[in-house]
């Protein structure tokens, strides 16, 4: 008989949050894929629905699986995934541009999605290892050194937009495991001054993206083109929403990637302003108790991997929505829970499982 | 490490979070309530754009309802070239479908900052489904409507055609274009990201009124008759063109008018200019000695002679002032039937010298010589006919045989039809009624009388002598018919060269003749420009008329009004065509 004491202390405000989201994805996934082509959007739906109960199938087995025991396993995945990545760039066929999966029958297995859990599990191994004075330079080039090199692998993908997803969390962690501020504050200008330098290695497409960016009305009717698109479905949506299945950007088909990637924007479109609102604030709510449960949480390796994997999750909401409200240029991220994926889907479930194990365990002491 | 240390670090991290939150926050609040309006507005002008939706032209029908035009809703593609995204393949897959040169697909679609392109108007159903199927980015499709006649060059100059935008360019399609056109509608519609309509999201603004239909006098079955009689004759005696008009000389409804040469109204570009003219209104030619009958009857109605007079024919050659009147043939004398029958030129001018020029000229102008018969169709003429003040002194002796004026082939034929009816001028017309698309009737045209032209007497004492024409003694036996009697004038006349003058192997050969006789039910008109080598009247356009007659008369079912002839079915149209009688004038 498994020990399901560890769901008594989970916390139920958290699922309940995922679950909600989870729901409102596969309502906007149907609006965004029921009129495309011969793909019926109940196909879209049904695919995700199952993505959904497998996330909250393996969630449940990881907050029964005391997370130390995966501290003790970090280095072997982390191994694991810096091998896969490799791989997936081995096999990757230059000539057809970006690839971040694997086709694995008739799915497609995105490695860079659990590569992420793989280096947060990492870096907060060697955070929160006792050995090393926190304020070292030593300490902290380390850490970026553990990070750097499946970024590297990532960005060689290419993938701008994942790879970007990590400064933040890195940070948040270097950060909570007392590295020394001036350190962090000089990695940062580093980082800042290197942006020319970066500027000439990336490709022609990632830096129309950002030129884009900075001037939508460039190419209204090529690169531009989605970003007006977003913005007129967001704000053709006012503040009640055109109603589910009722958003013209949507079923006119001029938003792109309406079931993935932009999936707010429908939803945005649809539900309007108020939907914002509900949604943002399912978000919160969840990033403000990952933090809390960071806090709370009885080790160190715990706290860090609580605040990764709650940084993470905001990240990607922050970084998702704002492209998709010209805020940020846009890049090809996932909101996590919503979009359409498994990939995605499932690693945001074993991040949700891990972080709810950790708080599970707050009174283990 | 410190429990305090932590917090602060932590909460530098909610803050930063609290920070991004808020921004989006901010900005959502910025594009879903501040500019809201402004970027619905934009997204409207993407997708919603009004759809023309055109109406249906009318139809024309034929006596029996057969439809000589009709509008067929059909696809037409256009490109909007900024919208292109890969103009190289669109050009390549757009050339294959229509068999059109790349090059021209590509100048068309690779026009920058334009919005709108035809590529292709009115295109075949199979084309444009096939353009269609391969959903292009910045192609699309609108629906028109396109004229077609089922009976190709059949009636072409009467019924006219449209140009692309459906607009009557020519004969009835101009003349009744208002009446036939219709009213647009609009509709408002959204499209797609590629431009494609979401039909479902038509609404409706303002419905489009469909045109009227036109129901005509004409029969396809005549036309058919009198084209390919028409044809045979140009072509067994080489003439450059010719004209046939087949009317009711009761009511003055015209059932055929046809003309060489022709053209098919589905592509009349394909034609030369001068195929496209309807002879019939729009050439005037001196019609020679088919006048003599207006002559004769002017004469006859003022009493000036009488149908049995004697005038003496001069043997052939007969001075007046300085120039000298011939007859083809030497007569002695010869009455006034008689001058009629073997078409004397020379007793034509005595009958006309008795009658006076003043009578005559204005006999002339009651026939309606000199100004357009108003029979309904454009760019029709009035002909000439000098007034009198210019006359000279030679024009005694012209007008009479039909020189030195000129009338339109449907002239000749409506003169021709006043002494058939016995005297009225029946104006002629081709539209019987104008109908809604429902069929409720708009307009209806009735037979006009427009005057008194002679009186009964003399229209039919002449109409008696001009039986005398279709027979071994008169001018055109091989205008005689073996079941009914026919009247007839034969004409043959000499066109002008380019200097002036009267030319010697340049001739119009005409036949205008009627058939029963005594109760007429056809009046045909047989004209025909240059026959060669034979060119007189009675020759080359006698025969044509004999077969046209023979035809429609047994069409029509017409009882034979020969005692030898045999038995022939009356049918319901016959009855209706031989009851029909003229209007009284006023």
């Amino acid at each position: 008989m498994p020990d399901l004491s560890p769901f008594r202390h989970t916390s139920w405000g958290l699922t309940a949050c995922a679950c909600a989201l989870i729901a409102l994805g596969l309502a906007f996934i149907y609006s965004g894929s029921h009129q495309m082509g011969k793909d019926v959007g109940g196909a879209y739906v049904m695919r995700q629905a199952v993505w959904a109960l497998a996330g909250l199938v393996i969630a449940g087995l990881l907050v029964m699986l005391d997370y130390r025991r995966l501290a003790a396993s970090a280095f072997i995945l982390y191994g694991a995934f810096i091998a896969l990545l490799l791989l997936l760039i081995a096999t990757s066929d230059p000539r057809r541009g970006a690839r971040s999966w694997f086709g694995v029958g008739a799915f497609a297995f995105q490695p860079s999605e659990f590569a992420k859990i793989a280096l947060i599990l990492a870096l907060a191994r060697y955070l929160s290892r006792g050995d090393m004075p926190r304020r070292s330079a030593t300490y902290l080039g380390g850490a970026l050194l553990i990070a750097a090199l499946p970024i590297g692998l990532i960005l060689k993908e290419p993938d701008l937009g994942t790879a970007l997803v990590f400064v933040p969390v890195i940070f948040a962690m270097l950060l909570t495991a007392g590295a020394r501020g001036v350190y962090l504050a000089g990695t940062l200008m580093a980082g800042v001054l290197s942006l020319p330098i970066g500027w000439a290695f990336l490709k022609p497409y990632q830096k129309l993206r950002i030129k884009v960016f900075l001037n939508p009305q460039l190419e209204p009717l090529r690169a531009g083109y989605n970003a007006i698109q977003s913005l007129i479905a967001v704000g053709g949506g006012g503040l009640r929403g055109q109603g589910w299945l009722h958003g013209t950007q949507t079923h006119l088909r001029f938003l792109p990637e309406r079931h993935t990637d932009f999936i707010f924007c429908v939803l945005a479109e649809e539900s309007g302003f108020m939907g914002c609102v509900l949604v943002l604030a399912l978000y919160a709510v969840i990033v403000l108790i990952g933090l809390r449960i960071a806090e709370q949480a009885r080790d160190e390796f715990g706290k860090l991997t609580a605040v990764g994997i709650t940084v993470l999750l905001a990240a990607h909401v922050v970084i998702n929505i704002g492209m998709t409200i010209g805020l940020l240029p846009i890049t090809g991220l996932p909101l996590p829970l919503m979009s359409y994926g498994g990939s995605s889907l499932l690693s945001i479930c074993i991040c949700l499982g891990i972080l709810q194990g950790i708080g599970a365990r707050r009174y283990i002491f | 490490m410190s429990g305090n240390r932590y917090r602060l670090k932590s909460n530098s991290v909610y803050a930063l979070f609290l920070l991004c939150f808020v921004a989006l926050y901010a900005r959502l609040f910025v594009l879903q309530v501040v500019r809201h309006d402004a970027l619905a507005t934009r997204g409207e002008d993407l997708h919603r754009f009004n759809v023309k939706i055109d109406p249906r032209r009318g139809n024309i029908y034929d006596r029996e309802n057969r439809p000589l035009a009709m509008s067929v809703r059909v696809k037409s593609a256009y490109a909007v070239p900024e919208d292109i995204r890969s103009p190289e393949e669109t050009a390549d897959l757009i050339s294959q479908c229509l068999k059109a040169p790349r090059e021209e697909v590509a100048a068309k679609i690779e026009k920058k900052g334009r919005k709108f392109v035809w590529l292709g108007r009115k295109l075949d159903g199979r084309i444009a489904d096939r353009i269609e199927s391969l959903q292009l980015d910045g192609i699309g499709f609108r629906e028109e409507v396109r004229r077609v006649y089922p009976q190709g060059p059949l009636m072409s100059h009467v019924i006219g055609f449209v140009d692309i935008d459906n607009r009557g360019l020519e004969g009835l399609e101009l003349q009744h274009d208002g009446a036939m056109r219709g009213q647009a509608g609009w509709m408002a519609s959204r499209r797609d990201r590629k431009g494609r309509e979401i039909m479902t999201l038509r609404s409706s603004e303002v419905q489009s009124i469909d045109g009227y239909d036109l129901d005509l006098t004409m029969d396809v079955v005549i036309q058919h008759i009198a084209e390919s009689e028409l044809e045979n004759g140009c072509r067994k005696f080489n003439a450059v063109g010719g004209c046939v008009i087949v009317m009711n000389p009761q009511t003055g409804a015209i059932l055929a008018m046809c003309n060489r040469p022709t053209y098919d109204p589905n592509c009349p570009s394909e034609y030369p200019q001068e195929a496209r003219r309807n002879r019939c209104i729009t050439d005037v030619y001196e019609p020679g000695s088919t006048f003599k009958v207006v002559t004769v009857a002017c004469a006859l109605d003022k009493g000036a002679v009488s149908i049995d007079d004697s005038f003496f024919c001069e043997n052939g050659a007969f001075r007046v002032g300085r120039h000298t009147l011939h007859d083809v043939h030497k007569y002695g004398t010869l009455t006034t039937a008689e001058i009629v029958k073997k078409s004397s030129n020379i007793g034509a001018v005595k009958i006309a010298m008795r009658l006076g020029d003043r009578f005559l000229h204005g006999g002339i102008r009651r026939f309606g010589f000199g100004v357009p018969t108003g029979v309904g169709l454009p760019g029709e003429v009035g002909g000439i006919v000098h007034p009198l003040a210019q006359w000279s002194g030679l024009s005694i002796a012209a007008v009479p045989m039909g020189q030195e004026i000129g009338v339109t082939p449907i002239q000749m034929a409506a003169a021709a039809a006043t002494i058939a009816n016995g005297g009225l001028a029946m104006k002629p017309y081709i539209v019987e009624t104008i109908r809604d698309s429902s069929g409720r009737v708009v307009r209806s045209f009735s037979p006009e009388a427009r005057a008194r032209v002679i009186s009964e007497a003399a229209a039919s004492v002449l109409a008696r002598a001009m039986e005398g024409v279709p027979t071994r003694e008169g001018t055109a036996p091989k205008a005689e018919l073996k079941d009914y009697t026919v009247a007839g004038k034969t004409g043959t006349s000499q066109k002008v060269d380019p200097d002036g003058r009267y030319s010697h192997s340049r001739f119009v050969g005409s036949f205008v003749g009627f058939a029963p006789a005594r109760n007429p039910a056809v009046l045909i008109l047989v004209l025909l420009d240059e026959p060669k080598p034979v060119y007189y009247g009675g020759s080359v356009a006698g025969p044509i008329f004999k077969e046209i007659a023979g035809r429609v008369l047994k069409y029509l079912g017409v009882p034979p009004d020969k005692e030898d002839a045999g038995a022939i079915v009356v049918s319901d149209t016959g009855r209706r065509l031989a009851a029909a009688r003229p209007v009284k004038a006023e």
